[in-house]
């Protein structure tokens, strides 16, 4: 077998009818086909440059500069329509004004407004603060705006300040002993400080005038051994007033110390004699 | 005459009136002169039983001074008697360091002893001359009462 037949044998298996086909060219022209066939070509492409050169959509030169504007025309035309209906129907007389600006100024009016407005809050303030000024101080109100701070014309060209510079203190170099002198220093003036102190604060007291006179009344009664003899000028109502004022109980003192001395009555007295207790006391004289 | 007796008879009632008042008066004041002396006894005594120079004098007393004085703000105030010594003891107590300074710490605790005693010694003389007073007044006869008390 060689390979026409297996192409046949493929081709049959793929299209039973393509191969069937007898052999026959099927793609014929005629004779003089290719003679005219390039002015044919040549002819066609042109009429195919000359269909693709004339576009149908085409708009006139300049067309969409103008577009926006015409567009907003329309719009605001249509719009101004309905607007104005509108504005008819609520107010006539604005209605009326149209599109006119009202609010005009002169064409100067914004040069001078400035100064205009400024001037007016002067005036009002000015007079608030006068007010004010002549009732706190006439004098100070009638200087007004008057620079008052004025120097003589070349003041400060001739004058001339000192030097300012600033001193410049150079620090001495610490040495041991300098140091240990500086706290000596400083520890000995603590010491006297704290002696000082202590001194002041621990100051004996000085006999006032009235004890120093006791005290010598004192020296004497020492002295003379009189003790004893001044002791028996002082009376018994001054000795018991002297205990009192000094916080003794003297009555109970005195029937302590009677106690100690004499014998108390027997217990069995209180028995018989409620007034046992009374008699004991005026025994000793011990009561008031 | 009944005239002449009234008048007398209001004249001896001012006279009697007058005499209690001054007397109340002796029962509630301390004579200033004999309160005095009584204080001058007590820097005698003190003294002398703490053997005090006069160097430590000049220092003591001072202080002392100051110490009295607290101790008779105390006295007159209208404490209760608990209170009263309470204060009284911290007084004491609070004094202590300035006496000690001057004193020394033995010496200190004998001043507040002998401060007592001097104290026992004016209560042992007024219960001397109660005891004589009343020796005095005792009439001449034996004595009524049922049983004797020793005495000292």
């Amino acid at each position: 077998m060689n390979e026409r037949d297996y192409i046949l044998t493929e081709l049959k298996e793929i299209s039973a009818t393509v191969a069937a086909l007898p052999r026959v060219n099927v793609y014929t022209v005629d004779a003089a086909y290719f003679n005219g066939v390039e002015a044919e070509l040549i002819a066609r492409i042109a009429a195919d440059n000359l269909y693709n050169t004339q576009n149908s959509f085409s708009v006139p030169d300049g067309y969409f500069e103008g577009l926006n504007n015409s567009i907003f025309d329309k719009i605001r035309a249509t719009e101004n329509n309905e607007l104005l209906d509108e504005m008819s129907q609520l107010s006539t007389t604005i209605a009326g004004i149209g599109n006119a600006n009202v609010y005009s100024v002169s064409p100067t009016y914004f040069l001078a407004v400035s100064n205009t407005i400024l001037q007016s809050i002067y005036a009002s303030e000015s007079n608030e603060v006068l007010d004010e000024m002549n009732k706190l101080s006439p004098t100070v109100a009638g200087i007004g705006n008057k620079n008052v701070y004025t120097a003589p014309q070349g003041y400060f060209d001739v004058l001339r300040f000192a030097n300012t510079e600033a001193p410049v203190v150079r620090m001495q170099k610490q040495t041991a002993v300098r140091s240990f002198f500086k706290y000596a220093v400083a520890a000995v003036v603590t010491g006297l400080l704290g002696i000082s102190v202590y001194t002041f604060v621990n100051k004996p007291l000085k006999p006032d005038v009235q004890t120093a006179a006791l005290m010598k009344q004192a020296d004497e009664i020492i002295k003379n051994n009189s003790f004893d003899a001044m002791l028996e000028t002082i009376s018994d109502k001054d000795l018991e007033k002297y205990l009192t004022n000094n916080g003794e109980d003297v009555n109970a003192a005195l029937v302590a110390s009677t106690a100690e001395d004499v014998q108390l009555p027997n217990a069995d007295d209180y028995l018989f004699d409620d007034k046992t207790l009374d008699n004991f006391l005026n025994e000793n004289n011990l009561k008031n | 005459m009944k005239k002449c007796i009234l008048y007398l008879s209001f004249v001896l009632a001012a006279f009697t009136a007058t005499a209690q008042v001054s007397e109340m008066d002796d029962q509630e004041q301390l004579n200033p002169k004999k309160e005095k002396d009584i204080e001058a006894l007590y820097i005698a005594y003190v003294s002398k039983q703490l053997n005090l120079t006069p160097e430590e004098a000049q220092k003591f007393w001072p202080i002392h001074a100051q110490y009295n004085e607290e101790l008779k703000t105390i006295n007159k105030s209208n404490l209760n008697e608990i209170d009263r010594e309470q204060a009284v003891l911290n007084i004491k107590k609070k004094y202590v360091g300035n006496f000690n300074r001057v004193l020394g710490n033995e010496r200190c605790n004998n001043f507040y002893r002998q401060d007592a005693a001097f104290r026992e010694r004016l209560r042992n003389r007024l219960k001397e001359m109660r005891q004589k007073r009343r020796m005095n007044n005792m009439p001449q006869q034996g004595p009524t009462r049922r049983r004797n008390i020793p005495q000292r």
